[in-house]
């Protein structure tokens, strides 16, 4: 047989059929959401790194206590690299007859290597601005409150009379959340000849550097084999904890929306080219009969769907940039993002191998027609292939790889698409048995309503696949959109009107009193204090600590870094015992609470023996209990807590927690009162994390919706699945006497019967996981909202009303001479 | 009663208008049957189809109990083919998702009659398939499927049935059976048959048989 010609010569007929353009519809709409979420998924990671990169200061960070060698920097610089040198040291300044103990930060170079620094200047208008020029310097608000000055007055810092040049409003390190003093920006050379930076200064050294993310993996790669044990590098993806975890949530959602979009766009191919299959199997009994081999039976159909394929692709990917182009656009606009650009070649290869594993994954069905005989053109049932649903399996099995590709971790992606086949699983058990009390409840009804139901009961397998499809995305849909938010707004407004906004510390013993005494008078409220001593973590069971702690970057800082700790007699408020017993009074001299998430992080299990070094002495501890903490109290809370007897005699200071109305003057009246002291402004620092955290879920959850509504375009092919059939029983219907109104009403009454029954399982089902969000992870009871149900029957419905609308216009349409015909 | 007059289809083809159907002229009283017959693509089935107003004719005029179908759009000529009119199609035309009992009770839903299952048990049972009620399309044999189309097309007891090539999907055994119930069914109900077919044993059972060649009615043979 000459196939190539055959394949070519026959390339407009299958245009013509159905299934065919159904299958390439669905590859065009699957390519399409492929490079949407594709580059979408680019923008948002890109939009995410550079705001982890803000915080952090650049996108990788050296630390250390010691000057660092000019000649990293003079390297990164040869890299093609932004670098700032920056370096920071607590220091008294001096206005006039006021003093206050300030964080100095002293930069040069091209700081801030990423983000900007915002100024507010003696105009009171708040504006970019570069690094201060010589003799100036800018001071936050804390700063010019304490000692009284305003941007353009003088104050002493060290050996130097330096000009507020403005005040600090925003400035893109992630240290400036975390400061515990108020703070000064200078330049580099001005800190070096204010004669501060001598013997005791102790000051922190870092250089930030920035730039393209190959030339920063490079540099990195460079740098970190040349490091000593007292520089610490920190890289974008090892940042702050807080950002790390939504930086996570993030990158979850949007492989979450690119498996969701790739196994319905799958699911909606394979339902096509099953059916086409089915189709093919005539032409290739009759292929047969003519005495063409098993081979060129599957390769004339392969051939043909894989060349109609090709213009789809670009197509898709034509029409995936354009869409996310828009709709990038619009979320930039509605979130006011300061979206990074797409890169649409870097894709290219990604969305590429997607589309030929999607191909592979669903192009099997067609191997059915090797078994053709070709007996089927004298006997048609006789040798029906047979709808192979194990094919199924190939992209069920697809999507592990295809996640992989993408860039998930495999844990991840494992985790991921167990979650979607789990959830799959229970959405077909609950349509299944939907669909069977409607086969027990049609009988007892009448005309139409009977033919209907019997008509949906009566195809368990589909109604199964679109109504699980339908259920699937409707829970994602309703989870990203109703649940999310909904669980956010009702755990704020959870938490207690008085939850502490503000930190003090570096209280020491003989302040306290007066201290406590000046803020009760002021009105604090939940006002509670803790000792605090710093020490170190020394051995565990014996060992070096350093040989017990996992080596990874985010166990560093308990390796060799400061450990924070407390002690008390009473288990802290806030606190819960969840393994051993808390100790009686001031319990022994040997006894240490650990914090449970930290005992876990640090593979610690009570029994196990603690060496501590606090300042001069150490302290042997024995781990008699764990403590689960409530973090969202915003209470001083600390990992290791010491029974009172084990910490005779240490140095330290206090730290207390308590609430501030907005209005109180309570901070600047006892930090100018005690000018050791530092504040926090808790409230100030959860507002920023706040708004972070929120602006880049939204980003990804408008990537999630993008993707779902993406598969609910692609669902709607897949609903169409049965048209053939459909249109052969409507010409029966019609001949019998069936009105073309009535004929829509029974088609809109099985597709609303399975968007009915999609939207009371998903609703059910996005409930149950928002009361175990709520329960497990928020740790409040969860209210599902009424709207939540109205909402997902909203969108089911409209589904389902296209895919009716659809489905009535071809058969209302299909003449009922076809029935003599046929 | 059925009456045509001057019934004529034609269709736009590639090369131009072409005539189907010309100048039919027929009356078939109630009670009585008709068979057409006529070579392969002398315009039998298209005949079929414009007297049960399954389509429109382009010339002439037809009455089916008494209606006039000339005027009417295809919604009310679906109301009246769903009260007066049962169909036996060639290729059985069955719902195959759908068993016996659903696929008569399809018709009978329709007509809204109340009884529907009982009626549609009743039907099968008259056919010889009443243990046969659950069984799927594809579990029945071709005379067993043409059976319950023959149960779907009476359980309303329409006064008019059209049947395209009742036989012709059936070896002669199964075709002297269906045939056997069609007319005891016809005269059970008195029907106004007209049927279609090739089988000159079968139009020799009618009371009338028309005769079609290249689109025209010819002496009944």
């Amino acid at each position: 047989m000459k196939l190539r010609r055959q394949i070519t010569r026959g390339l407009g007929a299958q245009l013509r059929q159905g299934e065919t353009r159904l299958f390439l519809a669905a590859l065009l709409f699957a390519i399409a959401a492929l490079t949407t979420v594709q580059l979408g998924a680019q923008r948002t990671q890109s939009l995410l790194l550079a705001k982890a990169a803000e915080v952090n200061g650049g996108d990788l960070s050296l630390s250390s206590r010691a000057p660092l060698p000019a000649a990293f920097s003079g390297a990164a610089r040869e890299a093609g690299l932004r670098v700032a040198d920056s370096l920071g040291f607590p220091t008294m300044l001096f206005a006039g007859e006021r003093q206050q103990l300030a964080d100095v930060k002293a930069v040069a170079g091209d700081y801030p290597v990423r983000g900007a620094l915002r100024v507010r200047g003696s105009d009171g208008v708040e504006r970019d601005a570069a690094i201060p020029h010589g003799g100036t310097a800018y001071a936050d608000a804390r700063l010019l409150d304490a000692l009284g000055v305003a941007p353009g007055d003088m104050i002493e810092f060290g050996e130097l009379d330096v000009r507020i040049a403005g005040e600090l409003t925003e400035d893109p390190d992630g240290s400036q959340l975390f400061a515990l003093a108020p703070r000064l920006l200078v330049r580099l050379d001005d800190a070096q000849r204010a004669g501060l930076l001598g013997a005791g200064s102790r000051p922190g050294y870092r250089q930030l550097f920035a730039g393209e993310p190959a030339a920063i993996r490079r540099f990195a790669a460079w740098l970190e084999p040349q490091l000593d044990g007292g520089q610490r590098l920190r890289r974008v993806e090892d940042t702050a904890d807080t950002l790390r975890g939504a930086y996570e949530r993030g990158r979850s959602f949007i492989d979450l929306a690119l498996l969701l979009t790739l196994a319905l766009g799958a699911l909606a191919m394979w339902l096509a080219l099953a059916r086409f299959a089915e189709r093919e199997a005539d032409n290739a009994a009759l292929l047969r009969c003519l005495g063409a081999s098993r081979r060129d039976t599957l390769l004339l159909p392969l051939g043909q769907v894989l060349l109609l394929s090709l213009p789809c692709l670009l197509l898709g990917m034509l029409a995936g940039a354009t869409a996310e182009h828009v709709l990038s656009g619009m979320l930039a606009e509605r979130y006011a993002l300061d979206l990074p650009r797409a890169d649409p070649v870097a894709a290219l290869p990604g969305v590429l191998m997607l589309a030929v594993l999607l191909l592979a994954s669903v192009l099997p069905p067609l191997f059915s027609l090797l078994r053709v005989s070709p007996l089927r053109t004298l006997q048609s049932a006789a040798a029906v292939p047979g709808r192979s649903a194990r094919w199924l399996l190939l992209p069920i099995l697809a999507l592990p790889v295809a996640g992989v590709l993408l860039g998930g971790t495999p844990r991840l992606v494992l985790i991921l698409i167990g979650a979607l086949v789990a959830a799959a699983l229970l959405c077909a058990l609950l349509v299944w048995l939907a669909v069977r009390a409607m086969a027990l409840l049609a009988p007892r009804l009448r005309g139409l309503w009977r033919i209907g139901l019997t008509r949906l009961a009566r195809k368990p397998m589909l109604a199964i696949l679109q109504g699980t499809a339908l259920t699937l995305s409707l829970t994602a849909l309703l989870i990203a959109t109703q649940v999310g938010p909904d669980l956010l707004q009702q755990w704020r407004a959870s938490l207690p009107a008085d939850t502490p906004n503000w930190f003090l510390l570096n209280i020491q013993p003989e302040q306290r009193a007066q201290v406590i005494d000046r803020l009760q008078d002021n009105g604090a409220a939940r006002l509670g204090h803790m000792p605090v001593a710093t020490g170190r973590l020394v051995s565990i069971n014996g060992k070096p600590a350093s040989e017990h702690i996992p080596p990874e970057p985010s166990m560093q800082r308990w390796r060799d870094g400061p450990l924070n700790l407390s002690w008390s007699a009473a288990m802290p408020e806030g606190n819960t015992l969840a393994e051993g017993e808390w100790w009686q009074g001031d319990g022994s001299a040997g006894e240490v609470s650990l914090e449970r998430g930290f005992a876990g992080r640090l593979g610690l299990k009570l029994g196990d023996s603690l060496g501590l070094r606090i300042g001069e002495r150490d302290v042997d501890v024995r781990i008699t209990n764990l403590r689960s903490t409530d973090w969202d109290s915003f209470r001083v809370n600390f990992f290791v807590v010491l029974a009172p007897a084990a910490a005779r005699d240490i140095a330290h200071a206090y730290i207390a927690s308590f609430h501030l109305p907005p209005e109180s003057a309570a901070i600047r009246e006892v930090t100018r009162a005690h000018g050791n002291l530092s504040a926090i402004d808790v409230g100030a620092i959860l507002a920023r994390i706040r708004e972070l955290v929120g602006q880049l879920t939204s980003a990804a959850q408008g990537l999630l919706l993008l993707a779902l509504a993406a598969s609910a375009l692609v669902l709607l092919g897949a609903l169409a699945y049965a048209q053939a059939e459909r249109r052969r029983e409507a010409a029966l219907l019609r001949a019998l006497g069936i009105r073309r109104r009535e004929l829509a009403r029974l088609l809109a009454l099985e597709w609303l019967g399975l968007g009915a029954i999609a939207a009371v399982i998903a609703s059910a089902l996005a409930a149950t996981a928002g009361l175990l969000l709520g329960s497990q992870v928020f740790q409040f009871d969860y209210r599902p909202s009424a709207s939540m149900f109205a909402w997902a029957l909203f969108a089911a419905l409209a589904v389902c009303a296209l895919a009716a609308w659809t489905a009535a216009r071809t058969a209302t349409r299909t003449p009922p001479a076809e029935s003599l015909r046929a | 009663m059925i009456e045509a007059r001057g019934l004529g289809k034609r269709v736009d083809g590639p090369d131009g208008a072409l005539t189907i159907l010309e100048g039919i002229d027929l009356v078939l009283n109630p009670g009585r049957s008709l068979a057409i017959v006529g070579r392969s693509g002398s315009g039998k089935t298209t005949l079929l189809s414009l007297l049960a107003g399954l389509d429109r004719p382009t010339s002439g005029r037809s009455w089916l109990h008494g209606h006039e179908l000339t005027g009417l759009d295809e919604e009310a000529r679906a109301a009246l083919r769903r009260r007066l009119v049962g169909f036996v199609f060639q290729s059985f035309q069955l719902i195959p998702t759908l068993d016996a009992l659903e696929n008569v009770m399809v018709a009978a839903d329709l007509a809204g009659l109340d009884d529907a299952a009982d009626r549609a048990r009743q039907a099968l049972e008259r056919v010889g398939l009443g243990t046969r009620l659950r069984h799927l399309p594809h579990q029945m044999s071709g005379g067993e499927q043409q059976r319950v189309a023959l149960a779907r097309a009476f359980v309303h007891a329409p006064p008019i049935l059209f049947a395209d090539e009742p036989t012709g999907n059936l070896d002669g055994e199964n075709a002297r059976s269906v045939t056997g119930l069609l007319f005891d069914l016809q005269r059970d109900h008195g029907t106004t048959l007209v049927l279609v077919t090739h089988d000159p044993d079968l139009a020799a059972r009618c009371d009338q048989c028309l005769r079609v060649a290249d689109g025209r009615s010819v002496a009944p043979a």
